[in-house]
């Protein structure tokens, strides 16, 4: 019997390597420049929108703050002006919510549906509409523009909130499928068999097999979605009016005031406005975000 | 419980025919195994049964009924995959009622089956429990429990062991005899491993390339397989073939064997008659390696045969030994006593009696006389 009661000495140190030292210090450092690069334009906005816009101009864009406000949030919010209505980004922000959560919904819900029927029901097909569906995935958003434009204005949606979620519907469910379909291509055959057997429809077995296996890929589709859907300017520019803007349109206009002076201190503060809604999402989901991409759907 | 009967069915995927012809009756309440290498149709045919896959050609009646156009849900049959193919979101009661549910079973009715079925495999206290709280022979009991649920006319079981290990794998195929016993069901049991094959069944079904090769009782298939392929399958170690001259006139037949000056002679006697019509041609012998015996207490028509020995491997109950006569390398299995040294030379006796011949054109097996 070997002897199992008397542990070894667990903590025993590496010995010190002087090259491995040396190449961990160059890794770092070369990491270390490299994240600072990234995180910089975001630190600079972060710390104009807190000075005053006075300073901005008298001293440098770039730079420490001498003194600190946060007047310039309480403008950005509720009474700057966009095209000489001074409301401020607040209605548009409202406007980007009740357009880009619905559309990330449906686009998801599409896309599982779609992704299940393509890879796990017997579909007539299936292999020439997963082709079409990744041409969409593809297709840049220029050439879909004046396409989409005809066809609002048939549906009589033009330059409307429902107009503009039913093209982020429609383009983003090209997306939606390609992720439902790639993950949920994973999901063994033998469980829909099963369920076939046990006499569970399409819809039945998609409602109490599939989605329950899916959260992973439904968490990684809605923050592609509403990230994209809320970044998203070229549709916004187009598809939208003095009725109904998203703010990532109307930021555009924001800086565009009669004064000729450029208000780079509020403009931060709205930039960052309309960027918490992403970062948030990034900030509570981006773990989900690298797990399901990575994990399978059943191990 | 039901007879299941499987005319002239074959199935093509594309143009890569899968299964060719297949024609068995199965009787009620038995328990047929359908065996084979990977990739013979097992699957597909189990499937075919299922309601799974569709036919390309024939028919199908379960009982009275003919089930060919029937989807799976309408045929009441059960099936336990390899997989288990448990629902891993639901916990191991969901994963019985599930089918009980779409049926729209009363509540009552399904807690009553559940108990009964929890009870006969043991499973009671998994039942709140999720698949992947479960060991692989759970696991199993599981799946087995879903299909006992819908107290189904016919049971399908596609390699349902092979995923357990090897001790669990023995005890459960006792099980599931026990069970067939007690429950008297009809059940289409496939397997890739011959042991499972002959232990389980009433009668086997063995495959190969989508056509079936035999279909008979356990006995029959590994005494008197009906070609050189089932006799080759079935068996381990599997059996010796050796392609032979016929030599001699009526009443003195000899099988020869020669290679280069080596030769290997084996005086007919008794079974001389089966082979008259070939020769001055060829026949393949088929021997199992239980037909190599070291005394000559036994009565049949023993012919001596001198062996170098190559490698000895004690299996526990038996030592297997692998040796060579002429150029040939064959195996046998003798008691375990028997330790020769390697590279010794020694005297086996081959037991006549018991012997296959093969025709080497056709490979089917020459009958007996
Ligand atoms: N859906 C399918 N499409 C094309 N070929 C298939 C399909 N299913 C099975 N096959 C082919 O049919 C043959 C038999 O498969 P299968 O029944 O699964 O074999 P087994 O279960 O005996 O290992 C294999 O060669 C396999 O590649
Ligand atoms: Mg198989």
């Amino acid at each position: 019997m070997p002897d199992t009661d008397t542990l070894p000495d667990f903590n025993r140190k590496k010995p010190f390597n002087p090259r491995r030292f040396a190449t961990r210090v160059a890794v770092y450092s070369i990491l270390i420049v490299v994240g600072l690069f990234t995180i910089m334009p975001l630190a600079v906005i972060l710390l104009n929108s807190l000075r005053f816009n006075a300073d901005i101009l008298r001293e440098s864009f770039i730079g420490w703050p001498t003194r600190i406000t946060l007047e310039n949030w309480d403008v950005a919010w509720s009474s700057a002006c966009i095209n000489a209505s001074c409301t401020g980004v607040k209605p548009y922000f409202i406007a980007s919510m009740l357009m880009v959560v619905p559309a990330t919904l449906i686009s998801t819900a599409i896309g599982l549906v779609n992704g299940f029927a393509l890879t796990k029901w017997k579909m007539p097909f299936a292999s020439v509409v997963f082709v079409a569906i990744t041409i969409g995935v593809f297709l840049p958003p220029q050439v879909v523009l004046l396409p989409w434009a005809i066809a609002l204005s048939w549906l009589g949606l033009s330059k409307s909130l429902a107009g503009l979620a039913l093209v982020h519907i429609i383009q983003g469910t090209c997306f939606t499928t390609l992720f439902c379909r790639n993950y949920l291509v994973n999901l063994p055959d033998d469980l829909i068999k099963a369920a076939r057997i046990d006499g569970a429809g399409f819809f039945r077995t998609f409602w109490k097999i599939v989605v329950p296996l899916s959260p992973p890929i439904i968490i990684v589709t809605i923050i592609w979605q509403f990230t994209f859907i809320w970044n998203e300017f070229l549709f916004a520019v187009t598809f939208s009016s003095s009725d109904f803007r998203p703010i990532t349109a109307a930021l555009m206009s924001l800086n565009a005031d009669d004064t000729g002076v450029s208000e780079y201190g509020f403009g931060s503060a709205a930039v960052l406005i309309a960027a918490i809604p992403p970062l948030l999402i990034y900030f509570f989901g981006g773990r989900y975000f690298v797990r399901g991409l990575t994990q399978g759907a059943v191990k | 419980m039901a007879r299941l009967t499987i005319d002239s069915t074959w199935k093509k995927y594309g143009e890569f025919l899968a299964l060719r012809d297949i024609n068995l009756d199965i009787r009620d309440g038995e328990f047929v195994v359908l065996v084979g290498p990977s990739g013979c149709g097992k699957s597909t045919l189990l499937s075919i049964i299922a309601g799974l896959e569709e036919t390309s050609y024939g028919t199908l009646t379960l009982g009275e009924r003919d089930v060919t156009d029937l989807s799976a849900k309408d045929r009441n049959i059960a099936m336990v995959f390899q997989s288990y193919a448990l629902y891993p979101t639901m916990t191991v009661r969901q994963n019985i009622t599930f089918g009980m549910e779409n049926r729209r079973v009363p509540k009552d009715a399904q807690k009553k089956v559940v108990a009964d079925v929890a009870r006969l495999l043991q499973i009671e206290p998994l039942l709140d429990r999720k698949p992947s709280q479960l060991s692989g022979g759970q696991r199993q009991r599981v799946a087995m429990g879903r299909a006992l649920v819908r107290d189904p006319q016919l049971f399908l079981f596609d390699e349902p062991l092979s995923n357990l290990d090897a001790k669990l794998r023995v005890e459960m195929r006792t099980e599931i005899k026990k069970l067939h016993k007690r429950l008297g069901q009809t059940i289409v049991y496939v397997t890739h491993d011959q042991i499972e094959a002959m232990t389980l069944s009433d009668r086997i079904v063995v495959m190969n390339g989508g056509v079936v090769q035999q279909f008979a009782d356990p006995d029959t298939i590994y005494r008197e397989p009906a070609n050189k392929f089932v006799a080759g399958f079935m068996g381990s170690p599997s059996m010796n073939f050796i392609d032979m001259e016929v030599e001699g006139r009526q009443n003195d037949i000899r099988l020869v064997y020669r290679s280069n000056g080596a030769e290997l002679a084996i005086p007919l006697g008794r079974r001389h008659e089966e082979l008259l019509p070939y020769v001055g041609g060829k026949v393949t012998i088929g021997a199992r390696p239980e037909h190599f015996v070291l005394d000559s207490k036994q009565d049949g028509t023993l012919v001596p045969v001198s062996a170098r020995v190559e490698v000895v491997e004690p299996t526990g109950p038996d030592t297997m030994l692998v040796f060579q006569v002429a150029d040939l390398s064959l195996v046998a299995v003798l008691p375990a006593n028997f330790r020769p040294a390697e590279d010794e030379v020694i005297n086996l006796l081959l037991d006549l009696e018991h012997v296959c011949f093969f025709d080497p054109e056709t490979t089917v097996r020459i009958p007996r006389i």
